[in-house]
């Protein structure tokens, strides 16, 4: 599990994909401490510390899923398309090869988040804890859906053009969903994660419970394929 | 005790059973194999047992684990009929990688040893992306080795390499059983079963049609050996016409110096030598053809 896991991150980690989003989110980041800086009381609602990492967390609210549908649409469905599904399947069980993929993802994560907080840390002189969990619980959330998406669509084109779409559907409706009153739009807020951002502690990780579903719904199909 | 086992194993992809209630016993220490036309189920049959397709129906036992295969996978080697490689990954890297993946470390030593068990010594470091056909294939027994299972699934072992690699990979397979392991392969190269194979099962369509050692085959199939016998060139007319009423009771044929006979048994083959003395017709050499296992094959 540990060895598909760690080439799962390595693999991730290649070409210019990571510093690209490294530089977009500490980029963010330091337009929104500028603009903290420029306008130190006139920004309602958010505090001065806020301020540093508010930049990067608004980008990762609005295309963290589009990220990390980027580069994980085919993570399952591209192996089984190329069919090294099969060394791997008659090399260990199926639970460990998507859960050592999935750990993985999480881990790419986790080093990335991190490296862009460390990076605040550094200028702010602040740890940024709960804002960075808050991210995480947002990227579980959407790398869980990266796999369900991979293990829902048999071929690698369709998933990213599928998880393309849903990325940018997905706060969009959200959106309209987290203001409208009409019965059909709103259960929309309570599957995806922006609604419960705002929430106090316990109901903050209500994500994590669709995170756990969508990989249990994975591990499911998975289980049931032939390669 | 079985190393592999399997009782009314079956297959359907959507209704269509292309494996049929297959019961098979396999020992530690053969190497047995699996023959078939295109399309008679068996990478379909060695899919199940490998843990890459899962069966419809039926039993199966790998290595007296009756509950999980999952629990003796690191102790299988398998190459697939067909797979990719990581087009960016070396050779080495595919191999540290897949045995880490069965929860084991490989050694340069290791690494070293199985590539050039494969004779694939010297390509270690290049991209697979840039290997030919053959070298994936050879990869994909490396893979297979890398470690150190007992028992081996290898489907088509041998196809698509050139001859002398071929020849290699038989030497190697032979090896492989004298170290203790058991081999279970198909192969469409009947030559290359005869020779190395202990056992044998002809598949054909989803049903195994006979199965046994290539002594056993030959018994069932051979209904008569066709004996060859030289002659000195000069027969008169009337000779001929004395072997023909001596040899009434066989069909017999005469191809400029060469008397060809068909035979039940060997014990036949004496009565032809004395009737040809009989005639003081000199015998240079005799020679029993006995049935190949294409031919056993084709008549399936
Ligand atoms: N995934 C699949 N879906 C539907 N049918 C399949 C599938 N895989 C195999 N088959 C069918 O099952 C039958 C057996 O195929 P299989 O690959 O087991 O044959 P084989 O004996 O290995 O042939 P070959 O000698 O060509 O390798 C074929 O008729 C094939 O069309
Ligand atoms: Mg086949």
């Amino acid at each position: 599990m540990w060895a598909i896991c760690f080439r799962e991150c390595k693999d991730l980690f290649k070409g210019f994909k990571p510093v690209l989003i490294i530089s977009i989110l500490l980029g963010m980041a330091m337009v929104s401490t500028r603009l903290g800086a420029a306008f130190p009381d006139e920004i309602e609602g958010v505090t001065q510390k806020e301020m540093y990492t508010s930049g990067l967390t608004l980008t990762i609210t609005l295309f963290g899923i589009l990220f990390v549908f980027a580069l994980s649409h085919s993570v399952m469905n591209k192996e089984i398309e190329s069919k090294t599904i099969r060394f791997l399947v008659t090399k260990t069980s199926r639970d460990r090869i998507l859960l050592g993929k999935f750990m993985g993802t999480v881990l790419f994560w986790l080093i990335i988040i991190g490296t862009c907080f460390a990076f605040i840390t550094l200028t702010s002189r602040m740890i940024h804890l709960t804002n960075y969990i808050e991210i995480m619980i947002f990227l579980l959330y959407s790398i869980s859906a990266a796999f369900l998406l991979s293990n829902t669509v048999p071929k690698s084109n369709q998933s990213m053009f599928i998880g393309l779409i849903l990325a940018l559907a997905i706060p969009g409706l959200s959106l309209w969903a987290y203001f409208s009153e009409r019965w059909y739009v709103m259960w929309l807020k309570y599957v995806t994660p922006y609604y419960y951002t705002d929430l106090a502690f316990p109901l903050q990780g209500v994500p994590l419970l669709f995170a756990a579903l969508f990989i249990a719904l994975s591990l499911y199909l998975f289980k049931r394929r032939d390669f | 005790m079985p190393v592999i086992e399997t009782e009314k194993l079956s297959k359907s992809f959507s209704r269509n059973e292309v494996v049929s209630s297959i019961s098979l016993k396999v020992e530690k220490g053969e190497i047995f194999g699996f023959l078939g036309r295109n399309g008679a189920g068996k990478t379909t049959f060695v899919n199940m047992l490998t843990g890459i397709t899962l069966p419809t129906s039926g039993r199966m036992l790998l290595l007296n684990n009756n509950n999980d295969i999952d629990q003796i996978k690191h102790r299988v080697g398998v190459l697939p009929d067909y797979s990719t490689f990581y087009d960016h990954l070396s050779a080495k890297d595919h191999l540290k990688y897949f045995c880490k993946v069965s929860g084991k470390t490989a050694t340069t030593s290791k690494i070293e040893e199985v590539l050039r068990a494969v004779g694939l010594i010297g390509h270690e470091k290049k991209k697979v992306g840039k290997f030919s056909f053959g070298m994936k294939k050879k990869l994909g027994i490396a893979q297979a080795l890398i470690h150190d299972p007992e028992l081996l699934f290898l489907d088509e072992p041998t196809s698509g390499v050139d001859a002398e690699s071929a020849i290699h990979i038989q030497r190697l397979i032979l090896e492989l059983q004298k170290n203790g392991k058991t081999i279970f392969m198909t192969s469409h190269n009947l030559d290359e079963v005869e020779r190395i194979c202990t056992r044998i099962a002809i598949m054909k369509e989803g049903h195994i049609q006979s199965t046994g050692t290539m002594k056993e085959l030959k018994k069932k199939y051979q209904t008569r050996s066709r004996m060859q016998v030289k002659l000195s060139s000069h027969i008169r007319k009337e000779q001929k016409e004395n072997i023909k009423n001596l040899l009434f009771s066989y069909s017999i044929e005469w191809k400029d110096s060469m008397l060809l006979v068909d035979v039940m048994a060997e014990e036949e083959i004496p009565t032809i030598v004395h009737a040809l003395s009989k005639e003081g017709i000199d015998i240079y050499a005799v020679h029993v053809h006995e049935p190949s296992l294409q031919e056993i094959f084709l008549s399936q």
